[in-house]
């Protein structure tokens, strides 16, 4: 049995759809990947897995986590799942922390809501998991507020959030967009050797072909809430079979193609 | 120091207002309620420190006097206008699109009542007294808290750090808890601050037109309202009551600014 099924998974905000008809699978400790443009329909997916899709959007198909059906879920039966089976990571690394909690307690908070434990040990694991994400200094991060911290070092945190309680399944939602592009790679890094430690499932939403690239190893491509196709990553760089598929791979080759032209010149 | 100026005026002022009304409960140079004819509208001097009223109450005694039901009266104020608002405003934000707008007709209806018709039914009922005026402004101003703090707490539940909460497996009461009270105290604390500003005014005001505190009980406001009529003759004795309004005021105003800032992490210095 895989570990995540998405089976036709469709979801609507009144008549327009933002996901139409989307199904894969995901086996455990594997690394998928979603990628389109902005608007394509990204972000609802991972709200739907997670179980956080607005009130207004309408959604049918099934999404099964390790034999459970998510979608047919209260809220108080899918919160048992939330941050403990999976967990996310979100896009604007400012935004998704609480500017009045310091950083220690923010890291625990998926911690304390799921299993009890005393201040003590919470700090003790804050600071575990701070050293874990690779966030310099974890004795003086943890008593840090989030305006405090470089914009990688807040997406790092936001990473610790949701390794707290090592969820089978992590989702991360353009983890990097919001980072310049040493710290973006210093990031990846850590997210790959986390998801590897832990076998933890991956799913990596992206509109940045060459960095999904490096981190998983089938991915699905949206447009406009269709997924046009779905290969390996070898595949998709081989033989692309969409349109959209052959322009985004064309796109990063050319862009890689210059950047090896001008890196030549430079140093020739 | 420039950081917290606003909160240590804020602070000795509404300091300087406590410190007099707590005075008054053991000792004022004379009985407020004293009335002695042969010192009508006495200049400031020695023996009466800011002069005498027209009966020849002593002014000093009854500004300190007047003081407790001011404040205690701004107090109560700020607790119901709080605890109304606050409640209003973060349980209708949470509700459900169609109860929570229902909720904020409502709210747009009290609103929409001033607060001295509403002060002039309760008085025409139960009769006008502090507690009267009370209700009255409290009741009146809390639409209006319940108002921003709905907006702030609508911005708040949609911010990613909510949704983010919300990912970890964070309950409602823990997410207002957590993440709303602690977002909004700033805005919180100005307007108790605002609040009690206004009530103090409100409570002169329903005072001055003999809705608020009855005679012979000393108040700001009917200070102001009895040495009106004497203005010309003497206006010094209209200006005690008057500037004790605006310092106390003036203070709760600095005083609610200074929280705001002394909160705000972003606007510390130091690490911890």
């Amino acid at each position: 049995m895989k570990f995540l099924e998405v089976n036709k998974l469709t979801i609507k905000f009144g008549d327009k759809t933002v996901v139409n008809n989307l199904s894969f699978d995901l086996a455990a400790g594997d690394r998928f990947g979603v990628i389109g443009e902005s608007g394509s329909g990204k972000t609802m997916i991972a709200l739907a897995i997670i179980g956080l899709l607005p009130d207004s959007a309408s959604f049918s198909g099934s999404i099964r986590l390790d034999g459970e059906e998510l979608l047919s879920l209260g809220d108080k039966q899918m919160s048992a799942f939330r941050g403990s089976k999976v967990s996310m990571v979100f896009q604007e690394p400012l935004t998704a922390l609480n500017p009045l909690m310091r950083v220690g307690k923010q890291i625990t908070q998926p911690l304390r809501n799921h299993n009890r434990l005393s201040a003590r040990e919470c700090l003790a694991r804050a600071i575990e998991l701070c050293a874990s994400v690779g966030l310099p200094d974890p004795e003086q991060t943890v008593r840090a507020y989030p305006h405090q911290l470089s914009g990688g070092q807040r997406q790092r945190v936001g990473l610790a959030i949701a390794i707290a309680c090592n969820p089978k399944l992590l989702i991360v939602d353009e983890p990097t967009t919001a980072l310049d592009v040493t710290v973006q790679r210093e990031v990846l890094q850590t997210i790959n050797e986390l998801v590897k430690q832990h076998s933890t499932a991956l799913i990596f939403i992206s509109h940045d072909l060459p960095v999904v690239s490096t981190m998983v190893e089938t991915i699905a491509v949206m447009q406009s809430g269709n997924c046009v196709e779905q290969a390996s990553m070898s595949a998709l760089f081989d033989q692309p079979q969409h349109e959209y598929s052959k322009r985004i791979v064309d796109l990063a080759r050319a862009t890689q193609n210059r950047f090896t032209t001008f890196t030549t010149k430079a140093t020739s | 120091m420039n950081q917290n100026r606003n909160l240590f005026f804020g602070l000795i002022m509404v300091g300087f207002s406590a410190a007099t009304a707590l005075l008054s409960v053991l000792w004022t140079p004379y009985d407020p309620l004293e009335i002695n004819p042969d010192v009508s509208l006495a200049k400031p001097s020695w023996s009466h420190l800011l002069g005498t009223d027209v009966l020849g109450r002593d002014v000093l005694s009854n500004l300190l006097v007047g003081s407790r039901t001011t404040l205690i009266a701004a107090f109560l104020v700020v607790i119901i206008t709080m605890a109304l608002g606050v409640t209003a405003g973060i349980s209708t934000a949470l509700l459900p699109k169609r109860v929570g707008r229902a909720a904020i007709y409502a709210i747009d209806i009290v609103l929409a009542l001033p607060a001295v018709l509403f002060a002039i039914v309760l008085a025409a009922i139960y009769g006008p007294s502090t507690f009267t005026a009370v209700i009255a402004i409290g009741v009146a101003t809390s639409a209006a808290v319940a108002q921003v703090t709905r907006r702030e707490v609508t911005v708040i539940l949609n911010s990613d750090y909510v949704v983010a909460a919300r990912a970890c497996n964070s309950s409602k009461t823990r997410i207002v808890l957590r993440h709303i009270l602690p977002n909004i105290r700033a805005s919180l604390f100005v307007q108790a601050s605002g609040a009690a500003a206004i009530a103090i005014l409100a409570e002169s005001t329903l005072s001055y037109l003999g809705l608020g505190t009855t005679p012979p009980a000393p108040s700001w406001g009917r200070m102001l309202a009895s040495s009106q009529q004497y203005l010309i003759i003497d206006p010094i004795v209209a200006l005690w009551p008057g500037l004790a309004i605006i310092v106390t005021v003036l203070g709760f105003n600095l005083l609610g600014d200074g929280l705001r800032e002394s909160l705000d992490p972003t606007l510390r210095k130091s690490r911890s």
